[in-house]
C-alpha cells in the first residue's frame, strides 16, 4: 500500500489572480463583521426594536432592562432614576418566568447607580424570587467590588 | 433449424410466461387485509381480500403490464448488436429474475414452517415495494448485460461550471430545507433543542458583548432573541477560574456565527435565521470539497455527482445543515483541509497554510476532533509536506499556536490544559454501559442510528472498500478519517448526541462516507448500483418523512415507528435511548442487523458483469431470504413485532382496514383460540404508563393505578399522542372508587393537538363506576396527537383499572366468521 507517495495526476482547479481573490475576500469579510463590528450597539437597538413593536406583553421588562445596561455600561453607571423607576414598576407586576435574574440584573444597575439602599430592596426580592439561584449567580464576580457593601456571601 | 428458431423467438416462452404468473400473483396478493396477534402466545393470523374480480383484475393487469414490457424490452434488445434469435433468447432469460417474486406470498403463507414469527409476513405487507423495486432492477440490469458493448463508462471530461452548480444547487436544497423547518417551528420553535440554544447564547455573547461570560447574556434573559422568553437557557456552563460562567461548549461554532447572528440583530430578520445561513454556505461547501475530491479519485463526473447528491440530500447531512451543531462545519473543515493535503505540491504554502489553519481550527468545535486534526497533522507528514521547511511550517504553524492557545483556554477554563470528564453530561467519556451500545447504536438503533434514516450509507461502506482496493493509499486515508470520526462517537457515553436528529456526531464523517459513493458508483459491480436505487429511495422517502414532521426526531423517539406508523422498525430494531427494552436484548438486535449489512457490503465486493439471470435469481432469493431470517430473528431475540402492546402496529392496522375494505372471502390461519378482530379491535393505553403523579401504580408491575384523595381536583393520566386514521372511536375506562354516591368523582375527555382541542368531555359519578365508562367520539381528518386523558376531582380515593380504545370498522366487522 502507498501510503506516501505523491500522485502526479493531482490537479488543480483554475484560479483567479492572487490580488483578485485577496480583494473579493476583504470586501466579503467587511460586509459580513460590519454588523458584528456594531457590537456593542446591538443591544440597545434590538430593545428599542422590541419596545417600538410591543413584543411580547408579559416580558416588557427585558428591552427595558437591556437598554438600561446598554446606557449603564455606556454612562459609567449612571442612570436617571426615572429610569430605574419605572423598571421597578414594571418588575413589581412582572409575571413570566425565573423574576430572580432580572431582580440580580436591577440590583446591580442600582448598585452602578450608586444607590445601595435600592440595590439592597432588589436584592432582597430577588431571594424571595427564588433563593437557590440567587445564591448560586452570586458567585459571579461581578458582584466583587460590591460584596462588603452589599452584604453579600464570600464566594 | 425452423424449429429451433421458433422455440427461441415465440412470445410464450416460459421465462415469460413464468415471470408473468409471479408478476400476476405478487401484485394480487398485495390487496389483501391481513391480521396478526398474539395476546395468548398464540400466533392467529386472518385474510381479508377485496372481492374476487379485483384481485383477479389486479392479476391479470400487472401479467399484461409484463407482457407488453416483455415485448418492447425483445424489441429493443434486437435493435443491438446481436444476432436476431440469441436476442430474442437473452431478452426472455433476463426475466427469471422475477421467479422470486413468487417467494413473497409464499413466506407470507408458510409461516407455521418458521415457527409462527409473523415478521416476514409483516416485511411482505410492508416492504413489497422494495422487492418489487430490486426485481425489476435485476431484470434491467439482466437486460442492459445481454448487450455487452452498451456498457460504456462515462468518459473523463470535467466541466468547469458543473461545480458551481453543485454549490448553488446544495445551497438551495438546504435553504429550502430551512424554509420547511422555518414554517413548521417558527422562529422561536420548537424544534431548537439540546446544545443548539447554548451554542447559540455563546453567539450572543460574543456578537454584543465580545465575550465568552454569559451572565449578561443570561441576567437580561437575551436568549429572547432565539427562543421562547418564558425559557431560560444558562449555556450549559460552568464557573471558570476567575468565577465567570462560560459555556462548556466549544467557542469556534460561535465565533463563526457571530457576524451573521449579529446581521440578524441589527437588521431585524432573525438572529438564527441568518446565523443558520452560515451553515447552509459551510454545509454546500462541504459539498462542494466533496465533489471535487471525488471527481479526484475517480477521474469521473457521474460518480462525484453521486458523491455530492448523498452527502447533500441523504440524512443526516440533510437536516444537520440547518441546525446549530459543530457537526456541518467540522464536516466541512475536516474533508477541505483533506482534500488540499492531496492535491498540493511539497512548498505549496497558501494551500499548506489554509490547510493548516482549518486543521488547527477544527480543535474548537470541540475536543473530540482533535484526533482529526491529529490524523491530518500525520497525513500532511506521510505526503511528503516535511520535504520543504516553508510547507512545513505554514502547515503546522497554525497547528502548534492553535493548540497552545486551545491548552491556555482550557486551562482558564478549567484549571488544567484538557477538560476534566466532568465536562461530559454522564461524567465520563467512555460509555459505562459498555462500548457495543454506542458502536452498534450509532448504525442501527431505531430512533438514533443512521442506517433507518439513511440506508444509503451501506453502499458507501462498501465503495469506501472499493476505493481501498483500487486506490489504497486514498482509500486508506479516506476510511481513516472515517473510522476515526464513528469510534470517537461510538465510544462516547453519549453516543447519540443528547437530544437532536440522529446520528449527530456522524456528520463529521459524511464527507468521507460519501467518496466511498463515487468509488462504488467507479469500480464496484453493477448490482453497486442497483442496491443503491433501492437504498436511494428509502433514504429519499426517510428523509421526506422527516421533513413531513420533522419535530419528531427530537426526543429519542422512534421515529419510524411511532411518528410514522411504520410497524416494522419498532420492536425488530434496537432502541438503546428510548429504553423500553433491555440493554442486552438491544446489543443482540443490533448485532443481527449489523451482521446483515456486513453481508451487503461483501456481496458488493464480489466482481460479477456477466450475464447470469440464473445468478441473479439465486442472489435475489437469498438475499430475500436472509432480510427475512434476520427479521425472523429480531421478532424472536426483542420484545415482537406483534406485541400486544405495540400501538404502532395495531393503528397501522386500523389505517389499512380503512383503506383497504376487503368484502370478499376471508381465510383464517393459526390456532382456534386467539380472535385477530377482537384483540386487533382494541388498542391498551395501559394507565401506568400514562399515569402521572399523584397517580401511581396499586402494586409493582401492576398496569393499574390510584390516586389518593386531594385537596383540589387535579390532571393524573395523559399524554398518547396517538396519530389515528380519521373515523368513529370509542374510549373504555374501567375505573373504581369506595364512594358510590350521586357527586362526580372524575371526568375524561379525548382530545387531539397536543389537548389544544377537546373532541368530547364526559363527568363520572360514583353511581356510574359499576361499568366501564365509555366516550364516543367522531376524529376528523388530519388530526395530529390523539390522547385521551382523565382526571379527579380530589374528593375520593381513585383506582384506574383499564383504559383503551375501539375504532368503529364496518369493514372488520362484518367479515368476522
Amino acid at each position: 500500500m502507498k501510503l506516501s507517495l505523491m500522485d502526479e495526476s493531482s490537479q488543480q482547479p483554475a484560479r483567479l489572480p492572487p490580488w483578485v481573490i485577496g480583494l473579493l475576500v476583504l470586501l466579503v469579510a467587511a460586509a459580513v463583521f460590519w454588523a458584528f463590528y456594531k457590537g456593542p450597539d446591538l443591544r440597545q437597538k434590538a430593545a428599542q426594536r422590541r419596545l417600538a413593536q410591543h413584543w411580547a406583553p408579559a416580558y416588557r421588562v427585558l428591552p427595558l432592562l437591556g437598554l438600561a445596561h446598554a446606557a449603564s455600561v455606556a454612562q459609567g453607571g449612571r442612570l436617571p432614576r426615572a429610569e430605574l423607576d419605572r423598571i421597578w414598576r414594571e418588575m413589581k407586576t412582572y409575571k413570566g418566568t425565573y423574576p430572580v435574574l432580572l431582580w440580580l440584573e436591577l440590583a446591580w444597575l442600582e448598585t452602578r447607580a450608586g444607590h445601595q439602599q435600592m440595590a439592597r430592596q432588589a436584592l432582597v426580592r430577588a431571594r424571595q424570587a427564588d433563593a437557590k439561584l440567587y445564591n448560586f449567580w452570586l458567585r459571579h464576580k461581578r458582584w466583587d467590588p460590591w460584596r462588603s457593601q452589599l452584604g453579600l456571601p464570600e464566594p | 433449424m425452423s424449429q429451433s428458431r421458433s422455440k427461441t423467438t415465440g412470445y410464450w416462452q416460459p421465462a415469460t410466461l413464468l415471470a408473468g404468473f409471479s408478476w400476476a400473483v405478487f401484485a394480487a396478493s398485495r390487496w389483501a387485509l391481513v391480521m396478526t396477534t398474539q395476546p395468548d402466545g398464540q400466533v392467529a393470523v386472518l385474510w381479508v381480500w377485496p372481492p374476487w374480480w379485483q384481485t383477479a383484475a389486479i392479476g391479470l393487469g400487472a401479467w399484461l403490464l409484463q407482457l407488453l414490457v416483455a415485448l418492447w424490452q425483445r424489441h429493443w434488445l434486437s435493435q443491438q448488436a446481436l444476432e436476431r434469435p440469441q436476442a430474442f433468447r437473452r431478452a426472455y432469460r433476463a426475466w427469471w429474475p422475477s421467479l422470486a417474486l413468487l417467494l413473497v406470498p409464499l413466506m407470507e403463507l408458510c409461516w407455521p414452517l418458521y415457527g409462527y414469527s409473523t415478521a416476514p409476513l409483516a416485511l411482505g405487507r410492508e416492504a413489497w415495494p422494495l422487492a418489487a423495486l430490486a426485481v425489476a432492477g435485476a431484470v434491467l440490469l439482466q437486460t442492459r448485460l445481454a448487450a455487452p458493448e452498451l456498457l460504456r463508462r462515462g468518459l473523463g471530461d470535467h466541466r468547469f461550471w458543473l461545480a458551481p452548480l453543485v454549490f448553488l444547487l446544495t445551497l438551495g436544497v438546504f435553504a429550502g430545507v430551512g424554509l420547511r423547518l422555518n414554517e413548521v417551528s417558527g422562529q422561536t420553535g420548537y424544534l431548537m433543542a439540546g446544545d443548539e440554544p447554548s451554542y447559540l447564547l455563546s453567539t450572543h455573547s460574543l456578537a454584543v458583548d465580545r465575550s465568552l461570560d454569559l451572565m449578561d447574556s443570561i441576567l437580561l434573559r437575551e436568549s429572547s432573541n432565539f427562543s421562547d422568553p418564558a425559557r431560560l437557557v444558562t449555556g450549559h456552563g460552568t464557573w471558570t477560574q476567575d468565577r465567570a460562567w462560560a459555556s462548556n461548549h466549544r467557542p469556534g461554532l460561535p465565533a463563526l456565527l457571530s457576524p451573521f447572528y449579529a446581521w440578524g440583530l441589527y437588521t431585524d430578520l432573525g438572529p438564527r435565521k441568518l446565523a443558520t445561513i452560515l451553515v447552509w454556505l459551510l454545509g454546500a461547501w462541504m459539498v462542494l470539497e466533496v465533489f471535487w475530491l471525488a471527481r479526484f479519485y475517480t477521474g469521473r463526473e457521474g460518480p462525484a455527482l453521486l458523491a455530492a447528491a448523498a452527502s447533500s440530500l441523504a440524512l443526516p447531512g440533510l437536516l444537520y445543515s440547518n441546525l446549530l451543531f459543530p457537526e456541518m462545519a467540522a464536516a466541512a473543515f475536516s474533508v477541505a483541509a483533506f482534500r488540499r493535503l492531496r492535491v498540493a505540491q511539497p512548498g505549496q504554502l497558501g494551500t499548506l497554510l489554509l490547510a493548516g489553519v482549518l486543521a488547527a481550527y477544527l480543535a474548537w468545535f470541540h475536543e473530540r476532533f482533535i484526533l482529526l486534526s491529529v490524523l491530518l497533522s500525520v497525513y500532511a507528514l506521510t505526503r511528503g509536506h516535511w520535504r520543504s521547511f516553508g510547507g512545513l511550517m505554514a502547515f503546522f504553524l497554525p497547528c502548534i499556536v492553535s493548540a497552545w492557545l486551545l491548552s491556555t483556554y482550557f486551562s482558564h477554563l478549567y484549571g488544567s490544559p484538557l477538560p476534566t470528564a466532568q465536562v461530559h453530561a454522564q461524567g465520563a467519556y467512555l460509555n459505562p454501559r459498555g462500548a457495543w451500545e454506542g458502536l452498534s447504536g450509532l448504525w442501527v438503533d431505531a430512533g438514533e442510528g443512521l442506517l433507518p434514516y439513511g440506508p444509503i450509507w451501506i453502499a458507501a461502506v462498501a465503495g469506501l472498500i472499493w476505493l481501498l482496493r483500487r486506490r489504497p493509499g486514498d482509500g486508506f486515508w479516506v476510511m481513516l478519517m472515517a473510522v476515526a470520526t464513528y469510534l470517537t462517537a461510538g465510544l462516547y457515553a453519549d453516543w447519540f448526541g443528547g437530544i437532536n436528529p440522529p446520528a449527530r456526531y456522524l456528520v463529521a464523517a459524511v464527507p468521507f462516507l460519501a467518496l466511498g459513493m463515487a468509488a462504488g458508483a467507479r469500480w464496484a459491480p453493477r448490482r453497486f448500483m442497483l442496491v443503491t436505487v433501492m437504498l436511494a429511495v428509502l433514504t429519499a422517502a426517510a428523509a421526506a418523512l422527516v421533513m413531513h414532521h420533522p419535530s419528531a426526531v427530537y426526543g429519542h423517539k422512534v421515529v419510524l415507528g411511532q411518528g410514522l406508523q411504520f410497524p416494522l422498525v419498532e420492536n425488530l430494531l434496537p432502541a438503546y435511548v428510548f429504553a423500553n427494552q433491555q440493554p442486552a436484548v438491544n446489543a443482540q438486535l443490533g448485532l443481527i442487523w449489523l451482521c446483515l449489512a456486513g453481508v451487503v457490503v461483501l456481496a458488493l465486493q464480489i466482481d460479477g458483469q456477466r450475464f447470469a439471470p440464473v445468478s441473479a435469481l439465486i442472489c435475489l432469493l437469498a438475499a430475500f431470504l436472509m432480510v427475512a431470517g434476520a427479521a425472523i430473528a429480531a421478532d424472536r431475540v426483542g420484545p415482537g413485532l406483534t406485541a400486544y402492546n405495540n400501538p404502532a402496529h395495531r393503528i397501522t392496522l386500523w389505517e389499512r382496514a380503512r383503506i383497504f375494505p376487503g368484502q370478499g372471502m376471508s381465510w383464517r390461519l393459526g390456532p382456534a383460540g386467539p380472535q385477530p378482530q377482537q384483540a386487533l379491535l382494541e388498542l391498551s393505553l395501559p394507565p401506568a404508563r400514562y399515569a402521572r403523579p399523584p397517580a401511581k401504580p396499586v402494586r409493582a408491575g401492576s398496569s393499574e393505578v390510584e390516586v389518593p384523595a386531594l385537596p383540589a381536583p387535579k390532571l393524573f393520566l395523559w399524554g398518547q399522542y396517538l396519530n389515528l386514521p380519521p373515523g368513529r372511536y370509542q374510549v373504555f375506562a374501567r375505573l373504581s372508587s369506595p364512594y358510590r354516591g350521586p357527586q362526580p368523582v372524575a371526568w375524561l375527555d379525548a382530545s387531539q393537538d397536543k389537548g389544544r382541542q377537546v373532541l368530547t368531555r364526559s363527568q363520572v359519578s360514583g353511581q356510574e363506576l359499576g361499568k366501564p365508562v365509555v366516550l364516543d367520539f367522531d376524529l376528523p381528518q388530519g388530526a395530529r396527537q390523539f390522547e385521551v386523558r382523565l382526571g379527579t376531582t380530589g374528593k375520593y380515593r381513585l383506582v384506574l383499572h383499564s383504559l383503551s380504545i375501539v375504532p368503529q370498522l364496518e369493514t372488520v366487522k362484518a367479515s368476522t366468521p
